[in-house]
């Protein structure tokens, strides 16, 4: 075990998403499988009160409450364990940042901190690596406005749109203030969209198509490809990234009168398959990281206040 | 007539290499080779005739074989100076290892304690970004509260 100064405190960002754990620094899928036994294969796992959970073979599906499975708490674990290597650690005292989606934050606020926090001295294995973490505090942020409080003043009227895998958040933020009245959240993630290619895709295949084959035609556009599989994709994408628009103009979006800030994996549709890409007045956050970023940067700004 | 026979008892030494291989040899023949006796004398007889022959006649065949000597020698030198060489080695090679894992020990360590000053380092310079950037009071309380 490496040697570690116990009077350190750390501050890791985690973002709980539906499709991917996201830190500053690293992002991993999802999935999570118990296991009684060590597993085989993988050792992507973690080894926790002496059972084994894979990590990010799969991605977990919609819950609606992130507190009702034992599911993100092991995800965290795995994040706190990868956001320690990278700062080359096996111990340390931790503030934890995460982040709900903003309509969730009242109701679930609470909740999801008493659910983190309910163990605070925390013995675990990663990668076969053991991990010592003192859980100081967590603090909960508001999803989406974090990746985004930190660029600066915002005068004029703006709207932020996260869209996650699971759902689409939106906020209008009209000189500087946010609208509280103008918290959404859509449950009308990208999962939709990947389900509507797959189902498409499998028609004409008779198999299910990996969700691994279809992502890169998502994040990356379909680049010129002319074959049918890619043609389909795009159809699909358009159609979803189109209604997205449609209910970003439902929720207050005014093209040329607005400033939009798109984070989030959904981002990228927007960006690859529609017109809005390029235009002045809209913003992509293209770092995936940026809500994790984010919640760190809060939580020292409000340790700062509070010294 | 009734041939007679002397004995002699000849010790082999197995850490010498040519005694070792002499004796294994005789250990592989059987009956059929003939019997020690004649097999150790025809050998020796034909080697130290052929010398002589050699010394009598063939002065250039002498130097020759004399080379070969000499280069058989050195091979076994060379062989004997390779083993050496690579107990040598490997001795260095443990102490090397054990050299290395004391460093790279002492190495994580210093860079445990780099690791968590930087992340005390990131952590105010991010305070100190907290000037530079132009914040929204009403953003950063909407922020908190919203943790509350």
């Amino acid at each position: 075990m490496q040697k570690f100064n116990s009077s350190t405190k750390i501050i890791i960002g985690v973002d709980h998403g539906y499709g991917n754990m996201k830190t500053a620094h690293r992002i991993f899928k999802t999935g999570v499988e118990c296991m009684e036994e060590e597993p085989i294969v993988s050792r992507n796992f973690v080894k926790y009160k002496d059972k084994f959970y894979v990590i990010g073979e799969s991605h977990l599906v919609y819950q609606g409450n992130k507190t009702e499975s034992e599911d993100f708490h092991i995800l965290t674990l795995a994040a706190l364990a990868e956001e320690l290597m990278f700062r080359g650690l096996h111990e340390a005292n931790v503030t934890l940042a995460v982040g709900l989606p903003l309509a969730w934050m009242k109701n679930q606020g609470a909740d999801f901190k008493r659910y983190l926090l309910r163990e605070q001295e925390l013995h675990f294995e990663f990668r076969k690596e053991r991990y010592h973490v003192h859980l100081c505090g967590v603090e909960v942020f508001p999803q989406g406005f974090a990746a985004i409080v930190n660029l600066g003043a915002m005068p004029g009227m703006n709207m932020l749109a996260d869209i996650g895998n699971g759902t689409m958040n939106v906020m209008q933020i009209i000189d500087n203030k946010p609208l509280e009245k103008s918290l959404v959240t859509d449950k009308f993630g990208v999962g939709i969209c990947m389900k509507e290619i797959q189902k498409e895709l499998s028609k004409e295949n008779g198999e299910d198509i990996p969700e691994m084959l279809i992502e890169p035609l998502l994040w990356n556009g379909i680049q010129g490809r002319t074959d049918v599989t890619a043609v389909k994709v795009e159809r699909i994408a358009k159609q979803y990234a189109e209604n997205i628009r449609k209910r970003l103009v439902d929720y207050g979006y005014k093209q040329g009168l607005v400033h939009l800030y798109v984070i989030g994996g959904g981002g990228c549709l927007l960006r690859n398959y529609t017109e809005l890409t390029g235009k002045a007045e809209v913003t992509f956050i293209t770092d995936i990281c940026a809500n994790a970023k984010g919640y760190e940067y809060l939580a020292a700004q409000k340790q700062r206040r509070q010294r | 007539m009734r041939k007679i026979y002397k004995c002699s008892n000849i010790k082999f030494c197995m850490e010498d290499e040519n005694q070792r291989r002499t004796w294994e040899y005789l250990q592989g023949i059987t009956r059929s080779d003939g019997s020690y006796g004649k097999i150790l004398s025809d050998a020796f007889v034909a080697v130290l005739d052929s010398k002589n022959e050699i010394r009598a006649d063939k002065p250039e065949e002498l130097l020759t074989l004399s080379l070969k000597q000499s280069e058989h020698e050195f091979e076994q030198f060379e062989e004997i100076f390779a083993r050496v060489l690579e107990a040598k080695f490997r001795s260095l090679q443990v102490i090397l290892t054990e050299h290395m894992e004391k460093c790279f020990q002492e190495h994580t360590s210093d860079f445990q304690v780099g690791a968590v000053k930087a992340a005390e380092m990131t952590d105010s310079n991010e305070l100190r970004q907290t000037h530079e950037v132009e914040l929204s009071e009403d953003m950063m309380a909407f922020a908190f509260t919203m943790g509350e």
